[in-house]
């Protein structure tokens, strides 16, 4: 089996990697596993917090839903590893000044102390890094540079042992392993985590003599959001969209002169007309929607699956319309398409009919229910459902396709004013809005300009794919119970 | 066989002036109600379930009007053939002896086709068609 571990390096990178997330739950990435490691020095930033929820939203409906070997749904497992802190070390010291123990540096070395005054300003020196770094790549680098990986393995239980230990394996094994790093360089953790993680990756690889098996790619991803000055709190050091630039071309340059060996393929994505994003200085409300930028540097992981190892090239991509985005627009545009598109029907399938109709069951009793649902008979036994062992999965597979939903209505809304691939604004508030709120209509879901006839229309309707539910043979393996229906509606829908 | 007091020229009369007509109605009464039931069934879309659980009022509706057009147009040739210059002797001993008979006809016109064959969704809506179609095999 195929092993890809991605790498999620600050805010946008967690954005990404929730991103490959949902990709992996469609089967886009074909039979592989996903083991996800986060790299965040704030530890409650809202980006890092949602992907973690994600990701596990995902693992639980995987235990529940993989028994099905034909469906792409959930057709491969997770590992999540957990969200490393490059600050774990040093939780008591809260700035930079702390950290190099500058009153130290001022009696050891004074030229030290002297070049560490030149390169950060007091503020800089005394900001308090429990938020992160703050959008500013020097501040990052200072702190990443300290990683040794060799120190970080023989840490007992570490997340860093578990990682390495389990690539070294893998490679052992004769499994095909990638490793795919996602970040943003122009913001502070992304732009010094890729590549100095990376070099350290790489030369720690190399050391043991794997690094030729393996593919090391990375999603940098370029500027594609701005925002105003954080108004949370009264900020003197914090990211500044000002900036943007000049912290790209800084982290280009370095990648240009450095990275040569280092990665295998480097995917640059950015956008041109920048989404506008409320501004927090880290925490709990550093929580923006999901950009379609995001959605690139995810799919970044199958191209880089049939690249070659060890030539290092970089890849661009663009829109052929600069005022919206096309279905054409997606690197194997087809495929993403008919993954994305399933996705999307089944999770507002699922979340705004039949889960509420399982409900109702419950509610009425199984044989009342049935004589106006008849697909209920091909899946649960009248006489017993035995809604008690369904709860579980059903509450898993309502949670997983509202927070599909969810990211697939952000991404659709992140440009401009129209809507993009989905056509999901309708459903508002998807948190709050399920209850009761019955959706029959597939045939406005997807936006691809297609023109459907009106009977193309009429028939793409659920009451159609319930009757193929219960008229079709089933061609799946398991096709009782809630997790037979939730594959079977994957299935056909 | 009936044990009628009727004539067999009584009964004569009485067959092709009551009973075969009336079957006749009560047959094209049938493929007209039956009809319109699969036409219903053929063209709704139902988006839950408690939906299609009201299309039972419609179905109940349907086969009582049904019935009731069968019982007019079975009392109606019944009353004109009784107040005619030539009333049939023992016509309402006929009458009652046939009326199971075209209750059966009603019911076997009607509930029959659509519980045993009622398209999509509305397949579960006519009394007993879900044993009766996991007894066809369903």
């Amino acid at each position: 089996m195929r092993k890809i571990y991605v790498i999620g390096i600050g805010g946008s990178g967690a954005k990404c990697v929730e991103a490959s997330i949902f990709l992996h739950c469609l089967g886009v990435y074909g039979e592989a596993q996903l083991g996800v490691f986060l790299v965040d020095a704030d530890s409650s930033n809202g980006n890092s917090q949602r992907t973690q929820i994600n990701l596990n939203n995902s693992i639980e409906c995987y235990e529940n839903f993989k028994q099905v070997r034909e469906s792409d749904f959930m057709s491969a497992g997770f590992k999540n590893y957990g969200v490393w802190n490059p600050l774990a070390d040093v939780v008591h010291e809260t700035n930079l000044q702390d950290i190099f123990n500058k009153p130290a540096l001022n009696v050891n070395s004074p030229a030290l102390r002297k070049l560490f005054d030149a390169l950060y300003s007091p503020q800089e020196q005394q900001a308090k890094l429990d938020v992160g770094f703050r959008g500013r790549p020097p501040i990052g680098s200072i702190i990443m540079s300290r990683t040794n990986l060799d120190d970080l393995k023989n840490i007992q239980g570490a997340l860093w042992q578990k990682l390495l230990t389990d690539i070294e394996t893998d490679k052992g094994n004769g499994e095909e392993v990638i490793i795919h790093l996602f970040g943003s360089v122009f913001g502070g953790t992304g732009a010094s985590g890729i590549p100095t993680l990376a070099t350290l990756l790489s030369n720690y690889f190399q050391d043991k003599g794997l690094r030729s098996g393996f593919h090391l790619n990375a999603s940098v991803l370029l500027p594609y959001f701005g925002f105003e000055k954080p108004q949370d709190a009264e900020q003197t050091i914090f990211a500044e969209t000002k900036f943007f630039a000049l912290n790209t071309q800084a982290a280009l340059q370095y990648l240009t002169e450095n990275a040569n060996g280092v990665f295998d393929t480097v995917y640059l994505v950015g956008n041109e007309a920048k989404e506008n994003y409320r501004s927090f200085t880290g925490g709990a409300q550093q929580q923006n929607n999901a950009h379609f930028v995001e959605l690139y540097a995810a799919m970044a992981i199958k191209n880089g699956l049939e690249q070659p190892i060890g030539q290092t090239q970089v890849a661009y991509i663009s829109r052929t319309n600069k005022d919206g985005l096309d279905w054409e627009d997606l690197p194997e545009s087809q495929y993403m398409k008919s993954k994305l598109a399933k996705g999307v029907r089944f999770a507002y399938a699922w979340l705004f009919n039949f889960s509420l109709e399982l409900d109702s069951a419950k509610q009425i009793g199984a044989k009342k229910f049935a004589t106006g649902a008849p697909w209920f008979l091909r899946f649960f036994d009248l006489k017993n459902p035995d809604w008690e062992s369904h709860a579980r999965a059903k509450e898993v597979l309502d949670k997983w396709t509202r927070g599909f939903l969810i990211w697939a209505q952000q991404i659709s809304g992140s440009f401009g004013q129209g809507e993009q691939l989905f056509r999901l604004k309708s459903l508002g508030n998807i948190q709050a809005n399920q209850q009761n709120n019955y959706r029959e209509d597939l045939s406005e879901l997807i936006n691809d300009g297609l023109i459907q006839s009106a009977a193309e229309r009429r028939n793409d309707c659920l009451d159609n794919f319930k009757n193929q539910l219960t008229d079709q043979k089933m061609q799946l393996s398991q096709p009782t119970g809630l997790v037979g229906l939730a594959h079977n509606i994957f299935y056909i829908i | 066989m009936i044990p009628l007091s009727m004539s067999s020229r009584d009964l004569d009369t009485w067959w092709s002036n009551i009973f075969s007509p009336t079957t006749n109605i009560i047959f094209v009464a049938g493929l007209v109600t039956t009809l319109i039931w699969f036409i219903k069934a053929t063209t709704s879309k139902y988006t839950k379930s408690s939906d299609v659980l009201g299309a039972r009022l419609l179905w109940w509706g349907i086969f009582w009007g049904y019935l009731l057009l069968s019982f007019i147009a079975f009392a109606g040739l019944n009353y004109f053939a009784n107040n005619s210059n030539k009333p049939i002797k023992g016509i309402f001993e006929a009458s009652l002896w046939s009326a199971p008979f075209l209750l059966l006809d009603v019911i076997l016109l009607f509930w029959l086709p659509t519980a045993s064959s009622t398209p999509k969704t509305l397949r579960y809506i006519p009394p007993f068609s879900m044993s009766l179609r996991k007894l066809i095999g369903d």
